[in-house]
């Protein structure tokens, strides 16, 4: 398993597990989708941190997910990724009552967490330019 | 429940609880329908009442539901099928909203509904958008296994591409065919097997006559309610018939009223009375009675008949009295007048002569006259003599027989001429004249006598013609205005005699109603009884800590009237349910009367469709449905759509024996259906396949550690709860403890210290307890984050399963 991934990949494989009918993933795919797009989601949030401002990366997720409005310059986006954030965890706990997300949440939650991805490798791109 | 049966209670009944008069023929014969009712009202000796039971089919065998499978139809596109255990038991289908699960009851409704009433009252949007988007062919079918049958029962009901909604074709095990061939027609109405949530909603709704309908519907009591009915319907009619003549009396009367006629007044006495006098009108309309000898109608047509003097006549009586006054006269004055007196005179003479012979005539003394040709002359001239005297004679007998046929031509004023009153005719006139008339002068005097006649009779004649015209005038004016009311009348009295009839009739059937009636009440109650007694049993598990406590349940009245009294107590203060009930009791309590309803012995269908009961009901509230609807699952095949785990849950920390099925859609309407065995398992189960499939994206891998960490809450919940409830804490309050972890150290927290605030305490907790499954945990806690997981996955998997099932040993029982 490689250590590094990077949240695109991890993105799209959440992504492909909602796609892709298989008798494999019957089942277990709402919850497996939510998990990998959280995974996803934190990665992001935390290179974005190494990045733009180290540290923050180690400060806890309700931190991290009030500044990355700010640190994205993207207070719409950020404001996405806390909701979706909290959406997706709903999904990786077992809750009473709780069914796993449906496939239209899971939808437009990757799209955030793609979104994310997208910026912080903007955000990036522009820190090692600078 | 056949009808015979019913028959043969009602038969019992009447021997023991004998009908008043005349009534009971009457109960019998309305089993036979309404002209049986008709002819035993009418008299008529009746048939035994044959009441057939052959007609009806044989009840539908037992069926039990095994599959659904939906194709092209609401959120499932692909063929899919919602396998269910055939036979007693509960089982759970639960899915988010939109998760297609609403399809599979939805589509079973179709099959054995079709497009009904219910469908058409859904909005057109719903309707246009009934076939699936991703999938153009539409195809439903049931599976059944049918007692008594080796193979299972297929029914389908398919679309051609584009068909609309109603336009769908039924096959039985894959032949076209109607429904109706399965016998399922009358029970799926009285019984029906399918309870939606928008039913159980608006059941309670739909006031108490209609729910009256959908109970009083199971009792099989119909028979007796159509009996009823054939009374009903044969009084009313009667009722109509007295009504439409009293209304005809009114407009009669008033007709009469304004009639200047004794008939009509007749007639307005015989009508007064409560009770008519029939008889009475329809004598006086046919003119053969009524009335006293001296009526006016009498009168007048006496008067108008009244005798009268020809002309004629009176002038030849009066003509034959002159000529033979003449004809004396005549004769009086003429020498053949003293022809007699001499002629006698003479035949004395001659009998004289006869006897003394001598010529010497004895009266004067000349001799020599009475001679022989003096004795010849003498008899020729007798005979002369004695003939003119016969002609005197004829005269004045003549002149005697005129005169008295002239005097008989004359008599006392006629009686009809007396009383005058109140005929609008005046007789005064012709009443002076007649007695004028009637004046004969006294004495010989003939003449006197033929003028008398002459003048006063033309004068009466002339008189009497005149009141007899009158007199007819005015028969023909009452009768010109009495016509219109005998008409009437004559209209009236067929009506009249019906009406007279049916009051005798009604009485009867009152008799035969009242009687019918408190035997359908009883046996109602009776009926009643166990299904009340379940509602109840069901209202006593869902209430829990409700303060609203169910009254007595029943049926009552009748006909419009007809309702079910749902009478609570709320804190022992009583209520109307409707008043008091929350939306969610409401539904608990439609729940609590249709489930018995569904479960009748007497209904084929062994299963039961519960389209999400759940919603608006709080937590206590569930664990009770999930009391009952184990309860009714151990005879019955219970299927429940949910759209949220409350229900599952329930039957999990209850350790209620169930199936649960989730449904999941993916894109494109690709709906899944997976039996659960618990949550615990499945997610451990996920783990392993997830590690154990090659050819997943190796990103994949990264999820394990969440199920795993899903699998460690799960059993935390469940073991949490089992503890609770065993500890004697209310389900409610179980429900709110379970509400509070967050995290993964929170829930072994509570499941393994009883105390969620304890997360912190576990890792030292596990050290002491299960020190092999400290690096599990919280590697659990990290992997679900980052995804990584450093040592073997498969020892990594089976460590949680392991603590997992130290932690719930009651989840592997599943």
């Amino acid at each position: 398993m490689p250590d590094v991934v990077d949240a695109h990949a991890l993105t799209s494989a959440a992504r492909d597990l909602l796609r892709i009918d298989s008798d494999v993933t019957a089942g277990l795919w709402p919850r497996a989708a939510a998990l990998l797009a959280r995974q996803a989601l934190e990665l992001g949030l935390e290179q974005l941190y190494r990045a733009v401002a180290p540290g923050l990366e180690e400060t806890s997720m309700r931190c991290q997910l009030l500044c990355a409005g700010t640190m994205l310059n993207d207070r719409e986006l950020g404001g996405r990724v806390a909701a979706t954030w909290n959406v997706l965890s709903d999904g990786c706990h077992h809750r009473v009552y709780e069914l796993p997300p449906a496939a239209g949440e899971l939808n437009v939650a990757i799209a955030t967490v793609w979104a994310l991805a997208e910026a912080v490798e903007r955000t990036r791109g522009r820190v090692r330019g600078a | 429940m056949t009808d015979t049966a019913l028959f043969s209670l009602v038969v019992e009944r009447i021997a023991s609880q004998p009908a008043p008069d005349g009534a009971g023929d009457l109960v019998l014969a309305a089993f036979a329908g309404r002209s049986a009712v008709d002819a035993a009202l009418g008299g008529q000796a009746e048939q035994p009442v044959a009441v057939t039971d052959g007609a009806k089919p044989a009840a539908a065998a037992a069926a039990y539901l095994t599959a659904i499978e939906v194709e092209g139809f609401r959120g499932v596109g692909e063929r899919t099928t919602l396998s269910v255990d055939p036979g007693p038991g509960l089982t759970l289908v639960v899915g988010r909203n939109g998760s297609g699960k609403s399809s599979f009851s939805e589509a079973l409704e179709m099959v054995l509904l079709g497009s009904n009433q219910r469908w058409k009252d859904r909005s057109k949007v719903w309707q246009d958008g009934w076939q699936n988007l991703h999938h153009r062919h539409s195809s439903i079918s049931a599976r059944f296994t049918v007692d008594g049958r080796p193979e299972p029962l297929v029914v389908t009901r398919s679309w051609n591409d584009g068909a609309a909604l109603d336009d769908s074709a039924l096959l039985i095990d894959g032949k076209p065919k109607a429904l109706d061939t399965l016998g399922w027609t009358e029970p799926l109405a009285a019984y029906p097997p399918l309870l939606s949530h928008h039913e159980l909603e608006s059941a309670l709704d739909a006031g108490p006559s209609k729910l009256y309908d959908a109970l009083a519907s199971i009792l099989g009591l119909s028979q007796l309610t159509d009996a009823q009915n054939a009374l009903r319907d044969a009084r009313l009619e009667m009722e109509h018939t007295s009504k439409r003549a009293r209304e005809a009396v009114v407009t009669l009367r008033s007709l009469l009223e304004q009639t200047d006629d004794e008939r009509a007044t007749t007639v307005l006495a015989a009508l007064k009375p409560k009770q008519w006098d029939i008889d009475a009108i329809e004598r006086t309309v046919a003119g053969s009675g009524g009335g006293d000898e001296h009526g006016v109608l009498r009168r007048l047509r006496d008067l108008a008949g009244l005798p009268v003097l020809e002309r004629e006549r009176l002038t030849s009586v009066v003509t034959a009295l002159r000529e033979a006054h003449d004809g004396v006269q005549r004769l009086r004055d003429s020498d053949a007048a003293r022809a007699h007196a001499t002629a006698e005179l003479l035949q004395q003479a001659l009998d004289v002569h006869a006897h003394t012979e001598g010529e010497t005539c004895p009266v004067c003394g000349t001799s020599n006259v009475l001679t022989y040709e003096w004795r010849l002359r003498a008899v020729a001239r007798v005979t002369e003599l004695r003939a003119e005297a016969a002609q005197a004679e004829a005269a004045a007998r003549m002149l005697g027989e005129s005169a008295r046929a002239a005097r008989q031509l004359v008599s006392a004023p006629p009686l009809a001429l007396g009383d005058a009153r109140d005929i609008g005719v005046d007789t005064g006139a012709v009443t002076q004249l007649w007695e004028r008339w009637a004046e004969v002068p006294d004495g010989d005097d003939v003449m006197a006598l033929a003028a008398h006649l002459e003048s006063q009779g033309l004068r009466l004649i002339a008189a009497v013609a005149d009141l007899r015209r009158e007199a007819a005038a005015e028969l023909e004016r009452r009768e010109r205005s009495w016509r219109p009311a005998a008409e009437a009348i004559l209209q009236w009295l067929p009506l009249a005699r019906a009406a007279r009839d049916a009051e005798t009739s009604v009485a009867r059937l009152k008799n035969a109603e009242a009687w019918l009636k408190s035997a359908h009440d009883e046996l109602r109650d009776q009926r009643f009884k166990p299904i009340a007694d379940a509602v109840q049993a069901n209202w006593t598990a869902l209430r829990q800590d409700s303060n609203v406590k169910l009254g007595d349940l029943r049926l009552a009245g009748a006909a419009s009237q007809r309702r079910l009294t749902l009478d609570v107590t709320v804190d022992g203060e009583p209520g109307s349910a409707l008043g008091v009930m929350s939306q969610g009791e409401l539904n608990c309590l439609a729940l609590s009367l249709f489930l018995p309803r569904a479960a009748m012995p007497e209904s084929p269908f062994r299963f039961v469709v519960i389209d999400d009961p759940v919603q608006a009901m709080d937590p206590a509230k569930v664990e009770g449905l999930a009391t009952m609807l184990a309860r009714a699952a151990q005879e019955r095949q219970v299927i429940v759509l949910t759209h949220d785990t409350r229900l599952a849950d329930a039957v999990r920390f209850l350790d209620i024996q169930a199936t649960v099925i989730e449904v999941l859609r993916r894109e494109s309407s690709v709906v899944e259906l997976r039996r659960i065995l618990d949550p615990v398992q499945r997610y451990i189960d996920d783990a392993f396949a997830v590690a154990k499939t090659k050819d997943l994206p190796v990103e994949a891998q990264r999820v394990i550690p969440g199920f795993c960490r899903l699998a460690l809450e799960a059993a935390s919940a469940l073991a949490a709860t089992r503890r609770m409830l065993r500890e004697g804490k209310r389900y409610a309050q179980v429900q709110a403890v379970l509400a509070q972890p967050s995290t993964l150290l929170m829930w072994l927290g509570l499941a393994l210290l009883g105390d969620a605030q304890r997360g912190g305490d576990v890792r030292a907790h596990l050290q002491r307890q299960q020190p092999w499954a400290v690096d599990a945990v919280m590697e659990c806690n990290r992997g679900a984050h980052s995804g990584v997981v450093a040592r073997d996955l498969m020892a990594f998997i089976r460590a949680v399963e392991r603590l997992s099932k130290e932690i719930a040993p009651e989840a592997s029982r599943a």
